[in-house]
This record gives structure tokens, sequence and C-alpha cells, in this order.
């Protein structure tokens, strides 16, 4: 049972929370991306470590907080997971592959872009399409019923 | 499915924060309950049956 002297975790002011805090420690890491340049493998393995131990935090927090939400935030958030997230990867894979029969009209400097480029710049357009369809999936789940 | 939850609350004179309090759940959930528009698990099901000393049949109905 959720306590009154813990943080609210659910409803539409603890998911903007959750988003924004995504999006800062995104920007950070694309920052350090950005920054860190020259790196050596001793670099890398650092990073690898940091990574690791962000995704095991990320993992706790996660478990830790389905376990406090009750059963209708969970129901809306397995609705936008596969409603949201799955209808708009579907989209985002038709834009991607619309663009390798049309990619006359992508812009030169997306086309002279190294492969892993392009490859990175796929990823991020179908998580970000998937983020969007699962925030709107998430809050058409819970205006259905207000 | 259709329930008695809104009429056994203001029985009480509870709010629908209260009845989220006792139950465990948040405002919103009592609020989707109560319009019908959400259907609970068998455990909270039971949980609302306790709290106001009712059968299940006698909250719930699927007409």
């Amino acid at each position: 049972m959720p306590s009154r002297f813990l943080p609210r975790t659910s409803g539409p002011v603890a998911f903007g929370v959750v988003v924004l805090a995504t999006l800062i420690l995104g920007g950070l890491a694309g920052v350090a991306m950005a920054t860190l340049h020259d790196i050596d493998s001793s670099d890398m393995l650092r990073m690898g470590g940091v990574s690791i131990g962000f995704m095991v935090v990320a993992l706790a927090t996660g478990v830790w907080w389905w376990r406090q939400i009750d059963e209708a935030a969970r129901e809306a958030h397995k609705w936008a997971w596969w409603w949201g997230g799955s209808c708009a990867m579907g989209l985002a894979a038709a834009v991607l592959i619309a663009f390798g029969f049309v990619h006359d009209v992508l812009p030169a400097s997306i086309g002279a872009a190294p492969p892993e480029h392009l490859i990175l710049g796929g990823g991020y357009f179908v998580l970000i399409c998937e983020l969007v369809g699962y925030s709107v999936a998430w809050c058409v789940w819970w205006l259905r019923r207000l | 499915m259709n329930n008695h939850l809104k009429t056994l609350r203001a029985e009480r004179s509870w709010s629908q924060a209260d009845l989220a309090e006792r139950l465990g759940v948040s405002r919103q959930t009592v609020n989707a309950l109560e319009t019908g528009r959400y259907d609970p698990s068998l455990p909270l099901a039971f949980k609302i049956a306790r709290l106001f000393e009712r059968p299940i049949e006698a909250i719930f109905s699927d007409d």
C-alpha cells in the first residue's frame, strides 16, 4: 500500500517528473558523448561500467516504482506500452522504409552522413516516436476513464 | 460493470480521497471505479467488499 510519506508515484505530475528527469539524463548523456572525442579502451571500459551502473539503478527504481503504483496505473502503462509504443514503432518503421524508396526528398547532408550515424539517427527516430506514442496512449487511457 | 461504490461512499461521508487511502489506490482509480469505466481486479474487489462489509455481488453487478 502506498505510504503518505512517500512522493506520489502515479498521476500526471509523477509522469511529467519521470519524462523531465529522463530528458535531463538524456541531455547529459548527449553532452558527454559530444565532448568525449578521443577516448581509449580504458575510458570505454569506464563508460561501460558507468552505463551498466545506471541501468542497474534504473531497473531497481523501476521495480520499486512498479510496486508502488496501483493496479489501474499499471493497466494504463501496460496499455500505453502495447498500443502507443507498438503503433508508434510501426509508424516510424513505415516512415523509415518509405525514406529508403524516396531518399531524394531527404536533405543532402543526411545522404552524405556515414552509415553509423544513419543507423543511430534511425534508432533515435524510432525511440522518440515510441515515447510520443506511449505518452499519447497513456493520456488517452486516463481521459477515457475520467 | 455497474457498482454502488458512490452510494456506499456517500453513506459514510467519505471523499474519493478518503476511500482511495483506505483502499491503497489513487483518487483517479476510485473515480474510474465509481464511473464504471474501470473494472477492479478480484483482490481489489474483495478489499472493497471487506471495507464496506458487503458481499461482492451486493456492490458490483454485470448488468
